[in-house]
């Protein structure tokens, strides 16, 4: 990966920045590889590590209210300058930062579990939108269960007519059975419960195939809102 | 699956629907008819019970119409 490909695939996980902090982000990133140099270009990308990495790096620390500072030395200046010991303890240092990083973008649950625990820190405002978008959630969710009730008790009316048309083809079966003396008779008693057969078929099939897509359907689209209101807020 | 259960289910109503008419041509082209079947006193209490007139009016006093 490039400079190029770095800051291209950097913006676009910037998500959570708005245009104008993006904007400075992206800068601030150009200055730092325009100090370092083309022959320290590979330097400060292995340093900073993935975009993804550095994306997450960048809001962990805005939410946690840590300043966001591009003005340290590049890894070619810390090279030279460094003593050896000097070295040992910035090797740990970035050792615990990459292992930090690569905790957050390994494990995104871990992650969102990390920004569960955020609004302790942070103001009152942001629990309130959780309860807020909670509550729309369950409203949508219970709508939603009102709403199939009401389609599963109109699918199992029309279900019902189809078990009654089964419940026939089985009289009508059992009546050619005792009347196979009368050919005639026995193959018209035969006939209608067949034809009854298929029809109660398609009926009770429909009935399900109908309550079942309508009422995921539903909980589908209830969760949906839920989920649209709460990324709203 | 939906679509799959929908084909089978489709599949067995027409081939039944198929021997339900083809056991009914037999029986007309055999010389049989419905009133003739009314004739039967075997089976006359099970076409007054499965007939449309004694299925509505079940239907409208079980809704106490």
């Amino acid at each position: 990966m490039n400079r190029q490909q770095f800051l291209a695939e950097l913006s676009q996980y910037l998500t959570f920045f708005s245009p104008e902090e993006k904007t400075k982000i992206i800068s601030a990133y150009n200055e730092k590889f325009d100090a370092a140099g083309p022959e320290c270009e590979s330097a400060v990308l292995a340093e900073l590590g993935t975009p993804m990495m550095t994306a997450i790096d960048l809001k962990r620390r805005m939410e946690s209210g840590i300043k966001i500072s591009f003005g340290e030395k590049t890894p070619c200046e810390k090279a030279s300058d460094e003593t050896a010991s000097e070295f040992s303890v910035e090797t740990e240092t970035e050792a615990t930062l990459e292992s930090e990083n690569t905790e957050a973008s390994t494990a995104p649950a871990d992650y969102s579990e990390q920004e569960d625990e955020l609004p302790e820190t942070s103001p009152e405002a942001d629990p309130k939108k959780g309860k807020r978008s909670g509550a729309k959630l369950v409203f949508a969710l219970i709508g939603a269960s009102l709403l199939s009730l009401l389609i599963a008790a109109v699918f199992l009316a029309v279900a019902s007519v189809g078990v009654g048309a089964f419940t026939a083809m089985g009289y009508l079966l059992i009546a050619g059975l005792k009347n196979l003396l009368y050919l005639t008779d026995a193959l018209m008693l035969f006939g209608g419960g067949l034809v009854l057969f298929a029809l109660g078929l398609i009926i009770v099939w429909f009935a399900v195939w109908s309550a079942v897509s309508l009422i995921s359907k539903l909980f589908r689209g209830a969760c949906k809102k839920g989920s649209a209101a709460s990324e709203k807020e | 699956m939906m679509k799959k259960i929908w084909k089978i289910v489709a599949l067995t109503a027409v081939i039944v629907l198929l021997a339900g008419a083809v056991c009914i041509g037999v029986s007309y082209f055999l010389g049989g008819s419905v009133s003739s079947l009314y004739e039967n006193k075997g089976v006359l209490s099970l076409l007054d019970t499965f007939s449309p007139g004694n299925i509505i009016s079940s239907i409208t006093a079980f809704f106490g119409a």
